[in-house]
């Protein structure tokens, strides 16, 4: 359409406000409130402007353009009104910096930075220089304030993680309101009072921590002013430059800036045009991806041990050492537990290692079992095709969701905010499980009982074919009929529950399926995916199977492509040469669960942070973290990228194929590794099909892993119908399902190593039915101990209503042996008793 | 006083998943109960379906809503310009004497709120006060006297 704005005529396309139509033509209208991610809000009235026919102003940021329209923006009566705007606005925020006429020589004339508790002015202000309040004043041209000041005197905020809250600075333009609500579907923020005293605020006022918020920092990200601000990023020094990064947290790989001063990270910020995160982000990459690469507990040079005690050695000699040590166990002697959480580069190297110096057997990473390795091993056996992965904005467009047995404000906060938009666009959400924010959204819930999900994915898939559901062009779809009985054997609730559900699914198409790891879960857990793709085919739903580990999906094409047991069955050959103690030597680079006694007599540990593992090993040789080596990184939708290193290692650290490169040399394989990159990235691609065509050049928003033919037709799964749910549990004991929540980064482990983290992950809690903890005698808080045959873990009770009875939840981040198997095992009958 | 939960439920039920009920459900809530609660707000947010901080919100936007728990009898004196000339101080002083209590508090044994308000829009029945909803104009420390001991008398409802 054509508009006339100042007199310049312009085009536009789509439906533009009359604010992003005149950003589109460089046109600058002051605004405080709008951003374009978020709905207008017209709150500060700074972008008032004029249009020609309408008698009153209208703010630019809430008006949709329209053809024809005749629009002014500076004319002396919106000029004026502007500034008397912004005075009042001024009024209440401390002012005497933002119109000071020494403002631009401040820095040289002050003397000293005073030492007060408030910030009174821009020189006192964390944001000072970075603030778009002070951007805002210089385009009005604001050199007076002739209203009273006033200093609101609210409580500066600093008891929760990551972020202070000084609503003292605050101009009450609800961003951080809009954002939490509309973009990450939390809603932990509101206007609270009235009047003068109106702030920001939470429920009841409490700290953040009482009120839901996951700490994303996405408020933080869109305040325009000094209210909101990370605690560890003083003003200065600022960053000198920036570098683009992919987090490497976790598997959705959110493309993340970080700020750079010399050889330091001051920060990590969502970039906002990455993709798929787009300016978005979780607690982990916004707050702790510093203290990964730096901070206490870095291993910054090689030690080797020297009559039992630990001490610095030089690179050579701690090689040497280890070489040595390798070679003497001899070939079937030694294994190798590789990072799963690094550049393909470097996992190519680590995989060219194993395959020179141990068995196949004896090589793996301790990372548990991947959805990916699940969803083959489903094809493998019903031969069936699973497609690979989509993008995450493809669940925006869906009309209904099923989210399966999935944390995805937790686990998938990518994945999540997708969720949010879809909803805000009309979707109908159907939560399966307990996962509460999932819950507090959905247009329907189900319960996924432990032990029973393969039997509440057949009672859905019957429930879908009861109202009709029936696709052509499948094989397999007769049977599967014959084999779903007409009325199920569970009980009347759940069968309303699961009608009302498949309702929902299959009147608003189209649908898309939510699941990780955790569907995989337990005995069955490869019967509840094939009900789940069954499901997916009744439906012509979009599967979206989530990763967990940054890189996962990458390293799983590599090891599939080498010939490598896929992660989890890796592990499960080699935990029991652990327990077997086949070993003589182990070459420890990856993260792994404290291995106790089960420590082979010679341990090489590599990595970039102290552990228990680290001060047992025989030889501690420095990596080199994420950031420090850059390299290729894949994330769950199969999205590629590759960052070159945005700083050098810190102290006598190396990147791990500098490292393996020399081990290889002493062990007589000179020929193993390679110093350039390039190179290994270009021979990853002659080995591995799916990243053959990728072009490491071609444009930095990364493609896609090779959508292969090789999926064949899709047909349904003939999988057995449940007969009724599992047995249940005989009295006092109770199923307990384990979840993952290891979400550290090789080596750096958040949770033990970020106070603040920890309090918002709060691990080691069990979640109870209140009816058992009633039978059993505990309350909320209790010190508990949960015990299974052998083994037996700590946790603290939380009593929740949607936990069935005779069931019960935990995460665990599978850092001892015993939480490792537990994982494993997934689902586990256990005696849950008061700690003495 | 806090109410039960099936008081509550009662309270709530027809506007389950009406986000735009907030208000009424806030109203009825106070209207029996004199205030609310924060349990009272947790169950409307959980049922309503609106976040908790909205929730929170609105009941303190509202000078109507009480967050604190109220008496069951409610006098409010005009300390309005109109109000204020013919003596509304001395009235308010009259009355936290004969309570014991001062303007914004509630007795001990959780019979009477005292409050003060700026202008009830009655200016010409100055000086003026509100007691369980009745308007009093030309309020005595006399008439004070005979209507408290009336509400007193009454006993509750
Ligand atoms: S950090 Fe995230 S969840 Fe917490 S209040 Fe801010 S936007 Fe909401
Ligand atoms: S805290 Fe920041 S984003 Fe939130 S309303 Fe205040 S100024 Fe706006
Ligand atoms: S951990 Fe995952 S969601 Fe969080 S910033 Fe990193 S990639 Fe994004
Ligand atoms: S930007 Fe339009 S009113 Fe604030
Ligand atoms: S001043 Fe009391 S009613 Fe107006």
């Amino acid at each position: 359409m054509k508009l006339t704005i100042d007199d310049r005529e312009i085009l536009v396309e789509g439906a533009p406000t009359l604010l992003g139509a005149a950003r589109c033509a460089g046109i600058p209208i002051p605004s405080l409130c709008d951003r374009p991610d978020l709905e207008p809000f017209a709150g500060c009235r700074l972008c008032l402007v004029e249009i020609s026919g309408r008698n009153d102003f209208a703010p630019a940021c809430a008006t949709p353009a329209a053809e024809g329209m005749v629009v002014r923006t500076r004319t002396p009566e919106l000029v004026s009104l502007r500034k008397k705007i912004l005075e009042l606005i001024l009024a209440e925020h401390p002012h005497a910096c933002l119109v000071c006429a020494e403002k631009t020589t401040c820095d040289d004339l002050k003397s000293t930075i005073r030492k007060v508790g408030e910030v009174t002015g821009c020189v006192l202000c964390p944001v000072n220089g970075d603030c778009e309040l002070q951007k805002v004043v210089e385009a009005v041209g604001l050199d007076k304030v002739d209203l009273p000041a006033i200093y609101r005197n609210f409580e500066v905020r600093r008891e929760d993680p990551f972020f202070d809250r000084d609503y003292n600075l605050c101009i009450l333009c609800g961003r951080c309101i809009r954002v939490c609500e509309e973009v990450r579907g939390a809603s932990v923020l509101a206007f609270i009072h009235r009047g003068d005293r109106t702030s920001v605020g939470t429920a009841f006022d409490r700290p953040l921590l009482d009120s839901g918020c996951r700490f994303c920092g996405a408020c933080v990200d869109v305040c325009p002013t000094g209210a909101l601000v990370e605690r560890a990023v003083r003003p200065r020094p600022r960053a000198e430059r920036s570098a683009g990064v992919v987090c490497p947290y976790c598997a959705q790989g959110c493309g993340l800036e970080l700020g750079i001063r010399e050889t330091r990270v001051l920060y990590s910020k969502p970039s906002p045009a990455a993709l798929p995160n787009r300016g978005q982000a979780c607690a982990k990459g916004r707050f702790l991806v510093r203290d990964a690469l730096g901070g206490p507990g870095r291993i910054m040079e090689p030690h080797v041990r020297k009559d039992g005690r630990l001490v610095p050695a030089t690179f050579d000699e701690a090689i040497e050492r280890a070489a040595a040590g390798l070679l003497e166990a001899g070939d079937q002697g030694r294994a190798l537990i590789y990072p799963s959480q690094v550049s393909l580069e470097d996992a190519f190297l680590f995989l060219e290692f194993g395959r020179t110096f141990m068995d196949r057997a004896a090589v793996a990473t301790a990372a548990p079992g991947s959805i990916w390795s699940a969803l083959e091993a489903l094809t493998e056996a019903r031969g069936v095709g699973v497609p690979p992965g989509r993008e995450l904005s493809e669940i925006e467009e869906c009309g209904s969701i099923l989210a399966w047995d999935i944390d995805l404000q937790v686990d998938h906060p990518i994945a999540w905010l997708k969720v949010v938009k879809a909803i805000r666009r009309g979707a109908r959400l159907v939560a399966a499980g307990t996962a509460s924010a999932q819950i507090s959204q959905a247009a329907a819930t189900l319960d996924v009982r432990a032990g029973s999900e393969a039997a509440t994915g057949a009672g859905l898939a019957a429930a879908l074919l009861r109202t009709g559901a029936a696709p052509s062009g499948y094989d397999g779809f007769e049977d599967l009929k014959k084999s779903c009985p007409d009325g199920t054997a569970i009980s009347s609730s759940e069968a309303r529950a699961l009608q009302a559900a498949a309702e929902i699914l299959t009147s608003n198409k189209p649908a898309a399926i939510l699941f990780d790891a955790g569907a995989a879960r337990g005995p069955s857990g490869s019967d509840t995916l094939a009900w789940l793709w069954n499901i997916a085919l009744l439906l012509g739903a979009r599967l979206f199977p989530l990763g967990r580990g940054g890189n996962e999906r990458g390293i799983h094409e590599l090891e599939r492509a080498l010939g490598f047991p896929a992660s989890g069955k890796g592990w499960e050959a080699l935990r029991a040469g652990l327990e077997k103690r086949a070993f003589q030597a182990l070459y420890l680079a990856g993260p792994a669960p404290d291995l106790e006694d089960r420590k082979p007599p010679f341990l090489v540990f590599q990595g970039t942070h102290w552990s228990r593992n680290a001060e047992a090993a025989d030889v501690v040789l420095p990596a080199a973290a994420f950031a420090e080596a850059g390299g290729t990184w894949v994330n769950t939708e199969g999205r590629v990228r590759t960052f070159p290193a945005a700083i050098p290692c810190p102290g006598a650290a190396r990147t791990d194929g500098d490292i393996l490169t020399a081990l290889a040399r002493k062990m007589g394989h000179p020929g193993l590794g390679r110093p350039e990159a390039a190179a290994v990235l270009r021979e990853i691609r002659t080995r591995v099909p799916a990243l053959a065509r990728y072009d490491p050049a071609g444009g930095g928003r990364g493609e896609f892993l090779a959508r292969g033919g090789s999926f064949g037709t899709p047909r349904f799964v003939p999988v057995q119908f449940p007969s009724g749910s599992a047995t249940p549990a005989s009295r006092g004991v109770i199923l307990l399902k384990v979840r993952y929540s290891g979400d550290g980064l090789r080596g750096f482990d958040p949770l033990a190593k970020s106070r603040g983290y920890a309090k918002v992950r709060k691990p080691g809690q069990v979640f109870i039915a209140p009816t058992d903890a009633d039978r059993i005698g505990i309350t909320d808080g209790d010190a508990l101990e949960l015990s299974s045959g052998p083994g037996a873990l700590a946790a603290v009770a939380r009593l929740e209503p949607s936990v069935a009875e005779g069931t019960a939840e935990t995460a665990v981040r599978a850092s001892s042996l015993t939480e490792r198997d537990w994982l494993d095992r997934g689902l586990i009958p256990v005696e849950i008793r008061r700690k003495r | 006083m806090c109410p039960s939960k099936s008081e509550l439920e009662a309270l709530t039920e027809k506007s389950t998943g009406q986000k735009r009920a907030l208000i009424q459900v806030l109203q009825d809530i106070q209207d029996r109960i004199h205030w609310l609660p924060a349990e009272a707000l947790e169950h409307v947010a959980r049922t309503l379906g609106v976040p908790l901080a909205q929730v929170y919100g609105v009941a303190t936007f509202y000078k109507f809503f009480s967050l604190e728990p109220r008496g069951r009898h409610v006098c409010t004196v005009c300390l309005g310009t109109a109000c204020h000339v013919r003596g509304g101080q001395a009235l308010l002083e009259h009355f936290e004497r004969k309570l014991g209590i001062a303007a914004g508090r509630t007795t001990p044994d959780g019979k009477f709120t005292l409050e003060r308000v700026n202008c009830l829009g009655a200016c010409a029945l100055a000086p003026l006060a509100v007691v369980d909803g009745r308007y009093y104009g030309r309020m005595s420390e006399a008439k004070a006297d005979s209507v408290l001991a009336g509400v007193r008398e009454d006993g509750d409802p």
